[in-house]
């Protein structure tokens, strides 16, 4: 099981389009810095989103969306101390 | 037990050092290192493509270092066959032997790392 | 691995401290690996990321020092700060030794952060339970 950890916006970069092509079926997806705002807007990644949303595998770092004055309409708002905790659950990270 | 890295290349080369950065961090952990595997998708999949005259643009070539890989006991390189297939690239076109895998198959591979790095 | 398990980290770090905030993630993610007691085996610092190494950035009173904070986290909790010396040298990182070597007139490496080759990522990799890349 991989985390991956998005951190560039979805509408200046491919990353999280990249991203979401290598995601396993049983793989996390973290979005921190400017990639928070793929839960606040609809970017052409948004059904897959919500399909991960619905498989409790979307996660967002609460700090990143404050710090923007953004809110995210899906996944789970998490800390840095989470975020610890989700690279622990899982086997490996990747950055994208 | 030895731990099995995966290198993933993303960045096109010469437009930014981090490709030939990454390759010299490959070479140099492959002296540490005998499980390494190395994947090249999206944009990184023109860093195999032959014949870089990188001086034209005051860049290193370091295509000759990929070379190297092969010398240094780095044979598990990976390149996604879409990446290259969207950019109009054949395997004939590459600098260095590899085995191509679809994107399922790199998730595979991806899956059987213990740590990843990524650039 | 357990709730309860102290578990070692190592964090691969290539952003530039000045310019992204990348670097400031770096830090506070390894703020909250020490916050939950678990262990940092150490910090390398490569691509841009080496930069965070120089001694003269003096960024202005109302913005965060991220060198400052490393260091203070790392003296605190004891671990190292490693930078990998090719990528040092051609973005203008040198300590006293290397200037010596090359003869430059000046070096500028903050202390305690070490010039030190990828080997040394090597080590940091193969001794950790979690390498995580900013």
């Amino acid at each position: 099981m991989i985390l991956h950890t998005v951190s560039r916006s979805p509408f200046n970069s491919f990353a999280l389009k990249d991203c979401v092509k290598q995601l396993s079926d049983n793989d996390l997806l973290l979005l921190l810095n400017d990639a928070v705002s793929a839960v606040s807007a609809t970017t052409d990644q948004h059904s897959h989103l919500l399909q991960l949303d619905q498989s409790k595998r979307l996660f967002v770092l609460d700090v990143d969306l404050q710090a923007r004055g953004l809110k995210a309409n899906m996944g789970q708002v998490v800390s840095y101390a989470e975020f610890v905790a989700l690279t622990i659950r899982c086997q490996s990270q990747l950055a994208w | 037990m030895e731990k099995k890295i995966g290198i993933i290349n993303r960045q096109a080369p010469h437009g930014s050092s981090t490709a030939r950065e990454a390759l010299d961090l490959t070479l140099a952990m492959s002296a540490f290192n005998e499980s390494l595997s190395i994947f090249f998708i999206g944009d990184g999949v023109y860093q195999l493509l032959a014949k870089h005259q990188a001086d034209f643009i005051l860049q290193k070539d370091f295509q000759p270092m990929l070379q190297m890989l092969e010398l240094y006991d780095v044979e598990q390189i990976y390149v996604c066959q879409d990446s290259l297939s969207v950019r109009n690239i054949s395997v004939e076109q590459l600098v260095i032997k590899t085995t191509l895998l679809s994107t399922d198959e790199i998730n595979e591979y991806l899956q059987q790392q213990h740590q990843l790095m990524s650039f | 691995m357990s709730d309860s398990e102290v578990i070692k980290f190592s964090l691969l770090v290539t952003g530039n401290p000045a310019s992204s905030q990348n670097a400031a993630s770096a830090l506070q993610f390894c703020e909250a690996v020490l916050a939950a007691g678990h262990k940092i085996c150490g910090v390398f610092f490569y691509l841009d990321g080496v930069l965070t190494a120089s001694d003269l950035i003096n960024p202005a009173s109302d913005e965060v020092n991220i060198p400052d904070r490393w260091v203070a986290l790392a003296t605190q909790y004891k671990f190292a700060l490693e930078v990998c010396v090719s990528a040092s040298l051609r973005r203008g990182i040198v300590n006293e030794q290397e200037a010596a070597q090359l003869g430059l007139q000046h070096y500028n490496l903050k202390s305690p952060f070490l010039l030190s080759g990828l080997g040394q990522l090597a080590e940091l990799s193969a001794s950790c339970d979690r390498l995580i890349q900013f």
